[in-house]
């Protein structure tokens, strides 16, 4: 398939997609209805068109767009960092980028920090996540290879893991302990336009970063050397892609939690479509990652009942089976 | 003007130098081979040539200092190619080949260009990969393999390659072919340096040798100047048989002969 098709197929899923998450929900919104209320074409009388207005734009609008771009972030800082360290099993969450915008978070949540301002969460998300890029970045700098990277990595992860697990047992009441565990396990559940203007320019920046890496991550198929050998500044390379990753990462753990699976599956299931080239691979694996978590957003919001389902956890459970299927087959073909 | 002329190239620091003031030169349209056992510190020259090394000494690549020029363009003047022959994801032959015109692509290019996609096609057909286009990498032979990474290496279309044990796994049918694929290329013009082990095929394809023993230079020359029974005794510690064939001599290592204490140098 040629890329361009690939990708307009993808982008129109989307935008179908975005349009029946708009319309589902208690309230169920028909074409008719959905429309005006998105165009804010509703008459200054009509009370019904008011409340559909208020349901798309105020609730629904905002869920439907960090959908997109907390999907489009992680789905290419996946396969970035997959393209980086010539592994398909690379993910943010290998990194440990993840886990340390996570505990930004919880040790906000611990100190009750989120009571003085709504913007201590996110700010402490994107510091921690900042932190541990700065960390692997010196180790990226010192010429270290990338089983050195993968090792810090790892190192960086169970540390934050462990500093999140220390909050949860210290906890003085179980309402923090509920609200650390609910942050945990990602949601986009009432999120505002507030999140949306948060994350978005450092989103933006971050997948512009990493687009612009395209034709180095295409040199790295050969091997470190030979892609020196083509041109490919190594480290300024590393640094890109980690940085990249960090604001992508960082600043959508701030506004949604840990959602994990999205840059593992996502590279994954695009692969074979853009024919392994890693630079094809950033566009096509931002459309995807968005079209999974709309997907995997849309199947929480039906599935609840009382209990609204986290959208980490459905990512978790459409993601994990499915990658096992995928590393069960792919034993064989990829090299280890 | 020569294709690479290396003088003093040392790598590592002290006692332990991989490589110590090593100097050679190639001229254009020569194959010149780079031969010593296991530990010589071949690919440790190799990898300073290209700059993919600290290094001390100097390299000219068709007379320019090459530590002085850009990564950029060092890529259009120099191809190299590693002795790691694992691509990390499994592209056609065709994409894979293109990869060596990334130094020609402009930064946010389309596409290919008509003068990419001519020297692929022409890279291709130099390896003899005309029907293997459209197959993926992870399905090829080593032998094929081989030749597709050679077509990458050619496709940048540097004066200089530079391959580092090319031929090592494969079977005599490649590497003949393969040896045979790169005299063609140095009789269009290309020079080429290429670390080999085997010392038959040395002798037999390569203008030139230099033989290199613990990190240092002991012989240059044509392989009858360079692989002399004393030299083959010293380096390597075999014995060879040494014959002609259709005008051209040969060595066939043939038995192990480890130096007596006497015959070690202080």
């Amino acid at each position: 398939m040629r890329p361009a098709t690939l990708n307009g197929a993808l982008g129109a899923a989307v935008l179908l997609l975005a349009l029946v998450s708009l319309s589902l929900g208690p309230v169920a919104l028909d074409a008719d209805t959905l429309v005006p209320a998105l165009l804010g074409g509703g008459e200054a009388g009509d009370a019904l068109g008011q409340r559909h207005q208020a349901i798309v734009w105020d609730i629904r609008l905002p869920r439907v767009l960090l959908a997109v771009l907390v999907g489009a972030a992680l789905g290419m800082s996946g396969a970035a960092l997959q393209g980086l360290l010539r592994n398909p099993l690379a993910e943010p969450g290998l990194l440990g980028v993840s886990a340390s915008a996570s505990l930004g978070a919880v040790v906000c949540l611990y100190f009750g920090l989120t009571a003085l301002s709504v913007w201590w969460l996110p700010a402490a998300a994107m510091f921690a996540a900042t932190v541990a890029t700065a960390v692997l970045y010196l180790v990226a700098r010192r010429g270290a290879g990338n089983l050195t990277l993968i090792l810090a990595g790892i190192a960086l992860s169970s540390l934050a893991g462990a500093l999140t697990s220390l909050a949860i047992n210290l906890a003085p009441n179980p309402a923090d302990v509920q609200d650390i565990v609910l942050w945990l396990l990602g949601s986009l559940a009432d999120r505002s336009f507030d999140d949306v203007r948060l994350c978005l320019p450092f989103v933006l920046t971050g997948l512009g970063v990493l687009l612009s890496c395209g034709r180095s991550l295409d040199a790295l198929t050969l091997g470190e050397d030979e892609a020196a050998s083509l041109g490919v500044h190594l480290a300024r390379l590393r640094a890109r892609v980690i940085l990249g990753t960090a604001l992508c990462v960082g600043a959508s753990v701030a506004v949604t939690g840990s959602i994990g699976f999205v840059g593992l599956v996502v590279p994954h299931m695009l692969r074979h479509a853009v024919g392994s080239h890693p630079a094809r691979l950033l566009p096509a694996s931002a459309l995807g990652g968005a079209l999974l978590l709309l997907a995997a957003d849309g199947v929480s919001r039906l599935v609840s009942g009382n209990t609204e389902l986290m959208l980490g956890v459905v990512t978790a459970l459409i993601g994990a089976p499915f990658f096992f299927v995928l590393v069960m087959r792919a034993r064989g073909e990829v090299p280890a | 003007m020569n294709a690479l002329d290396v003088t003093g190239v040392s790598v590592g620091r002290g006692g332990c130098r991989r490589v110590d003031a090593v100097s050679l030169s190639v001229a254009r349209g020569e194959l010149f081979g780079l031969i010593g056992p296991n530990g010589a510190g071949k690919t440790s020259l190799l990898r300073a040539v290209a700059q993919l090394t600290p290094h001390e000494g100097e390299v000219r690549v068709g007379g320019a200092w090459f530590a002085a020029l850009s990564p950029a363009q060092r890529a259009t003047r120099l191809a190299y190619l590693g002795q790691d022959d694992r691509a990390a994801w499994p592209m056609s032959v065709a994409d894979f080949v293109a990869l060596g015109r990334l130094p020609h692509r402009r930064a946010w290019a389309r596409g290919p260009s008509a003068a990419d996609t001519a020297a692929v096609q022409a890279a291709m057909a130099a390896m003899r990969l005309g029907a293997l286009a459209g197959r993926r990498l992870d399905q090829l032979s080593g032998g094929e393999r081989t030749r597709a990474r050679l077509a990458r290496a050619l496709a940048v279309q540097a004066p200089l390659l530079l391959a580092d044990e090319p031929i090592a796994a494969l079977d005599p049918f490649h590497q003949l072919s393969v040896m045979n694929l790169l005299r063609e290329h140095c009789a269009r013009g290309g020079s080429i340096v290429v670390v080999l082990h085997d010392l038959t095929l040395a002798s037999r394809f390569c203008d030139r040798v230099l033989l290199m023993h613990q990190g240092c230079a002991v012989a240059a020359g044509t392989p009858r100047q360079v692989l002399t029974p004393g030299n083959l005794q010293r380096v390597y510690q075999v014995q060879a048989m040494h014959g002609e064939h259709d005008d051209q001599s040969y060595v066939l290592p043939w038995q192990c002969r480890p130096l007596t204490p006497s015959e070690i140098p202080a």
